[in-house]
């Protein structure tokens, strides 16, 4: 009993430590090859407390997990800070493993290599198995969270992060913390398990461990890795002799699933109802395999005869993989009434109560519509003056290599116009686009936006002034669903702290989740997306790829929005369905949009104001019948020799 | 004592720039951090303690040269077995560089497993020897080391240079899609550079052989490989020389200091990792990185 | 047929459908145009052609002779691309962006006398051997890109809008490069936005729709068809009255 106790208490154990480590690399995608490190702090901290200063114990762990954290922000802020790939923040991590090991090994307080022993044994099965039970809650409430799906949105695409308005910096530091802060509590909770501990302990074997957890388990899951770690702690007690070889299993088996099956157990699901079977498989496999040995001596011993005992052997791993396959999906029928039963109860509270449950869909619209027209009364008093410049570009100027793009540009855009700009590829309309929403430093020349000189802001603040694009190439939150592309662009509404947020706080994240959901299904009504809600964001047609992308930009409230090609890849259909969504929220919402596109009858039909590009120059402005008129315009489209025939 | 300090740092470091040149060569091109890498320096330091104590008395230039092709050849196979499928997929980074933590957990704990944690000395082909000059008294085997590194550094600048595959794996490391368009069979380009790679690997896993012993974690050294590639700027092949050897002289440096009483030798490790940090936030892409954007 | 495609399917990702059923030919010694707006697929099927993107279904065949959609093997087959933004090596020199271009060669000669063939075509580039391709000049990058292309001796030179961010002089000698090639012997597919110079060289072309091909006729004859006009033909209707003029004087 003492045995299987202590097992659970691993397993509890390094399961908050590979929850840690889910939470970081699973979502943002960056790699940590330092959580032992974090483990050693949380561990050597909770226990140079209880042990020299006598704190209570879980006043000793809150200290270890906070100094985890706090340490993670140092290694964490010169790192991400740069910007750059996710190679030197692995390395970093890499260097502050063994940084912190030699720290530890020379320190007096912590008695070096020799280690701490006698530490309280206060961990026991019932407050880790509390702890990890607490630790798996609030994660899966922060991810349900307007916090969780910024980080989820890094980790899917950067720089269409940044531009729905998502700083990188802050809310990768925000997922580095938690993560360190779960291997913190998992160090504190080890120390006061094992009652001693070395700096030999939080090995690079420690991190394998994890990692190895949070790649079988599947990124993008939170159950996932933590059953894969605790099969990873069971199956090598039903393996013993085999030891030495536990490592070497670890790492082969990273790189078959990340090569062959890199959603790992779950894919980007939890554990559920579905997935069970799976896992009973997985048992069952396991259980066999390890039965082999002993049934194959058991028969030789009785009987003697090789062949029969192999066959036995053998059959034994067959049937109890079958019975455990059966089980499983047995269990898993079985759990359907009650899941349904769950299900329907959960509805009825929502509606009833708080609620966070499927909303009704009609309600929702015409509630979100109320507030829509509230605030186009609020919005339509600042129009009122038409004909100031909303954005005013001067001089704008970018070299790439010796390449110019952009060549002393300058136009005025007024307040809710809708502005074409077209111009033959690689005469440098996307840079425009990319300069004005900061994707690349300018040059030279200002951008002004609603009076403010916006030329040096960063991406995050152009988007909190009010300017929302969408891209030539197509950068949705692929994995993530149509729905939640939307709501993760609506992270500045999300209203509660994070605190709340972590907590699902009754009186405040409910509300503000479901005016969230009710908006954002608002937003894909107007591009006609409603019905894809649930779907992922990758599994649409092109065409609606473009439509989301737009919804997803109106998400951020715009006053001015950049549309790239919109209607590139659409059939004639599509795109004139495409210019009258365009023309209803140019009306409704009141934007100024510039259009970049090639398709003329779409430019023609929606631009009043047409300007033409040619080599990052301005080579004409006008109304349509001007531009086509225009014989700089012509010999830019036609090339000088069909020009000169024409002429 | 200041020379002295210098030469042994100059040593050091040659050997950290080889490795750090095999493990920038594959970064360049392949734009992901092969953590193996420092399991296949082990494997050949392995390889000549093989073929020059355990079984057999090879001479070291020989044991040398072989552990060089055995080295190449494992770091080949690694490549073929752990990335080759990601790469034509062309898979995230990140998934190249799990898959190469799990070889290099593989390969560490097999030789735990099976050699065991014993440590082992190379013969002392000539570390005991050492040169007088003056006051200085310097190893052979820091003088060799330095010699034979910058020897095979210069050979693959001309192999880089001179030879058309050595073009195609400059051209790789700007644009790999585009190689393959002029016909280049990236799975041999590919085959190519994690062989001379290994063999870089394998010339400084002897190395350290014979400087410290040759136990399942040296490879652990390589972390300091990946600092000075990082220091020098990722991805590129001055820039790994360069960092190499600032990072084994500056180590070389503190390892004489002190403050007050403790010398500051123990704190070796701590010191590089505080370089990287400092040098990430000052001077992000290192001496001679460049500084890659994200296309739109 | 030199090249022939028949019913080509390719897919990005899960749900985009790139190319759909996409099925022609091109006859050696002739000069075929594909032309089509921004996200029609014509760089999809480019990469295709040379073995980057995988079909889903449909055959490329050289002479009859299936292709395997391998790069390698489609540039031994004898097809060579000038992608799109030219794609050179910058940190390269000249000579050694065209020596890549010959990489599959092993006669030696042979490729000297494509490099002669190269600097006759464009002077310019041995003026430039031994200086960094990104110091190039955009024109002269576009001609090393064709250059390199050439090098490889192919049966089938792709070009991938030749004429992008080239001013119109540019342009113009880049079309006449090209119609030198075509001349010369090599068969020439090219895709092009600036729809008008492309017609104007084409003994034939083929008009490609969101994925599909929807037109194909003699080059000229497609200058003259009112759908081609009003859609690829420039600047919309007033085009199409200065077309009606353009052809009076051709």
């Amino acid at each position: 009993m003492a045995y299987l106790e202590a097992i659970l208490i691993n397993v509890a154990i390094y399961a908050i430590a590979t929850l840690g480590l889910a939470i970081f690399t699973g979502y943002t995608g960056l790699f940590s090859l330092g959580h032992a490190a974090f483990m050693a702090v949380g561990a050597y901290t909770a226990s140079i407390l209880t042990y020299f200063y006598k704190v209570p114990f879980f006043l000793a762990l809150l200290l270890g997990v906070i100094l985890s954290v706090l340490v993670s922000f140092v290694i964490g802020y010169p790192t991400l800070r740069a910007r750059l790939r996710s190679d030197y923040f692995a390395i970093a991590t890499l260097g502050f493993g063994e940084a912190v090991k030699v720290i530890l090994e020379n320190f007096d307080l912590t008695q070096g290599a020799r280690g701490l022993p006698g530490i309280q044994k206060v961990s026991t099965l019932g407050n880790t198995f509390l702890l990890l039970v607490l630790a798996v809650i609030l994660c899966r409430n922060f991810l349900r969270t307007t916090y969780g799906r910024k980080i989820i949105a890094i980790g899917q695409d950067p720089v269409a992060a940044e531009m729905i308005g998502i700083p990188l910096l802050q809310n990768q530091l925000l997922s580095l913390g938690i993560s360190a802060g779960l291997a913190g509590l998992a160090g504190g909770l080890l120390a006061h398990y094992t009652t001693f501990i070395q700096p030999s302990i939080f090995s690079m074997d420690l991190s394998s461990l994890i990692t190895a957890g949070v790649v079988c388990g599947g990124m993008g899951s939170l159950t996932g890795p933590i059953t894969a770690v605790a099969l990873f702690v069971i199956i090598p007690e039903l393996f013993r002799g085999f030891a030495l070889w536990r490592l070497v299993f670890y790492g082969m088996l990273l790189v078959i699933i990340i090569n062959w099956r890199p959603k790992g157990l779950f894919g980007y699901e939890e554990l559920n109802r579905k997935n069970l079977p799976k896992l009973f498989s997985i048992l069952g496999i396991t259980l066999g395999l390890s039965l082999f040995m002993p049934t194959y001596r058991w028969v030789i011993e009785s009987r003697g005869y090789e062949i029969f005992a192999l066959f036995v052997a053998g059959m034994t791993v067959g049937i109890v993989t079958v019975v455990f396959g059966f089980l499983g999906k047995g269990l898993s029928l079985a759990l359907s009434p009650v899941a349904e039963r769950y299900h329907s109860f959960r509805g009825r509270f929502s509606k009833g109560l708080t609620g966070f449950g499927k909303v009704d869909a009609d309600a929702s619209f015409s509630r979100a519509l109320r507030l829509e027209s509230e605030g186009n009364d609020t919005l339509s008093r600042t129009h009122v003056n038409d004909q100031a410049p909303i954005l005013e570009v001067k001089e704008l100027r970018k070299n790439f290599g010796g390449v110019v793009a952009v060549d002393g540009l300058s136009f005025q855009l007024r307040e809710g116009e809708l502005l074409g700009l077209i111009g033959p590829n690689g005469s440098g309309k996307t840079t425009v686009f990319n300069l004005i929403s900061s994707v690349y430093p300018v040059d030279g020349g200002t951008i002004l936006f609603r009076g403010n000189d916006i030329t040096e802001w960063g991406p995050t603040e152009v988007v909190e002034a009010g300017v929302a694009r969408t891209f030539q190439n197509i950068r949705l939150f692929g994995s993530m669903t149509v729905l939640e592309n939307v709501q993760a662009a609506l992270h500045r509404e999300g209203t509660y702290s994070l605190l709340e947020g972590f907590l699902r706080w009754p009186n405040s994240v409910p509300k503000v989740e479901r005016r969230l959901r009710d908006e954002s299904l608002y937003l894909l009504s107007i591009v006609g997306l409603e019905k894809e809600a649930d779907r992922r964001a990758s599994t649409l047609p092109y065409g609606l790829q473009r439509k989301l992308e737009i919804a997803r930009a109106l998400a951020l409230r715009p006053r001015l929005l950049l549309l790239d090609e919109p209607a590139a890849g659409m059939n004639p259909r599509e795109a004139t369905e495409l210019v009258e969504l365009i023309q209803k929220i140019h009306r409704d919402k009141h934007l100024s949009i510039i259009l970049i596109e090639h398709h003329m009858d779409v430019v023609m039909s929606l631009c009043r104001r047409i300007l033409v590009l040619n080599f990052g120059r301005l080579i004409a402005e006008g109304t349509p019948e001007q531009i086509q008129k225009d014989p700089l315009v012509l010999q830019a489209y036609l090339g000088e020799k069909a020009y000169a025939i024409v002429r | 004592m200041f020379i002295q300090t210098i030469i042994t740092g100059l040593s050091i470091g040659s050997v950290y720039a080889l490795m750090a040149v095999g493990y920038s060569l594959v970064f360049s091109v392949l734009n992901f951090s092969n953590f193996a890498h420092g399991a296949i320096i082990t494997l050949g330091a392995y390889i000549a303690w093989a073929l020059m104590v355990h079984y057999l008395q090879v001479p070291f230039l020989l044991a040398l040269l072989l552990s060089m092709g055995g080295a190449g050849a494992l770091a080949f196979l690694n490549e073929r077995i752990a990335y080759s499928t990601l790469r034509r997929r062309r898979a995230p980074s990140l998934y190249l560089m799990i898959s190469a933590m799990g070889v290099a957990i593989s390969l560490q704990n097999i030789l735990y497993a099976t050699i065991g944690a014993k440590l082992y000395a190379l013969p002392p082909v000539f570390a005991m020897d050492v040169v007088h000059m003056g006051e200085l008294t310097i190893s052979k085997m820091d003088i060799f080391a330095f010699v034979f590194s910058a020897f095979t550094i210069a050979i693959l600048h001309l192999i880089l240079v001179r030879t058309k595959v050595g073009v195609a794996i400059r051209a790789a490391a700007h644009d790999m899609e585009m190689v393959s368009v002029l016909g280049v069979n990236l799975d041999v380009l590919v085959g190519v550079l994690f062989f001379i790679a290994g063999s870089l690997g394998g010339m400084a896993g002897v190395f350290m052989g014979v400087k410290y012993m040759v136990y399942p974690s040296m490879g652990w050294i390589t972390n300091k490989a990946y600092i000075g590639a990082v220091i020098g700027g990722l991805g590129s092949l001055p820039g790994a020389i360069v960092g190499g050897l600032l990072l084994g002289l500056l180590e070389a440096l503190v390892s004489v200091s002190s403050i007050g009483d403790t010398s500051l030798s123990t704190y070796r490790d701590v010191f590089s990792f505080g370089i990287l940090v400092i040098l990430l936030i000052f001077k992000p892409t290192g001496f001679f990185g460049r500084h890659v954007e994200d296309k739109l | 047929m030199l090249l022939s495609v028949e019913g080509l399917n390719v897919f990005y990702g899960e749900a985009i459908h790139a190319l759909r059923d996409v099925s022609f030919g091109v006859e050696e010694g002739e000069i075929v145009s594909i032309i089509g707006a921004n996200g029609a697929g014509k760089s999809t099927l480019m990469w295709t052609l040379v073995g980057l993107l995988k079909p889903k279904s449909g055959r490329i065949l050289m002479r009859g002779k299936p292709i395997r959609p391998i790069p390698h093997l489609s540039v031994a087959a004898g097809i060579a691309l000038v992608p799109e933004r030219r794609r050179l090596f910058p940190h390269l020199t000249v000579r050694e962006n065209l020596i890549l271009g010959a990489y599959l060669r092993k006669d030696r000669k042979g490729v000297e006398e494509d490099a002669e063939l190269v600097y006759r075509l464009f002077p310019i580039l041995k003026e430039r051997l031994s200086q960094y391709a990104g110091t190039l000049s955009g024109g002269q990058q576009q001609m090393l890109a064709i250059g390199r292309a050439l090098m490889s001796r192919p049966k089938v030179l792709l070009l991938d809008e030749p004429s992008l961010g080239l001013a119109p002089v540019l342009v113009d000698q880049v079309f006449k490069a090209i119609q030198d090639i075509a001349s010369s012997g090599t068969t020439i597919l090219l895709v092009e936005q600036n729809a008008l110079e492309a017609l104007q060289i084409a003994h034939r072309a083929y008009v490609l729709e969101v994925g599909r091909i929807v037109l194909e006729g003699k080059g000229k004859e497609l200058l003259d068809n009112p759908i081609v006009r009003a859609a690829y033909l420039g600047v919309a209707q007033h085009t199409e009255i200065l077309l009606e003029r353009t052809d009076n004087k051709v």
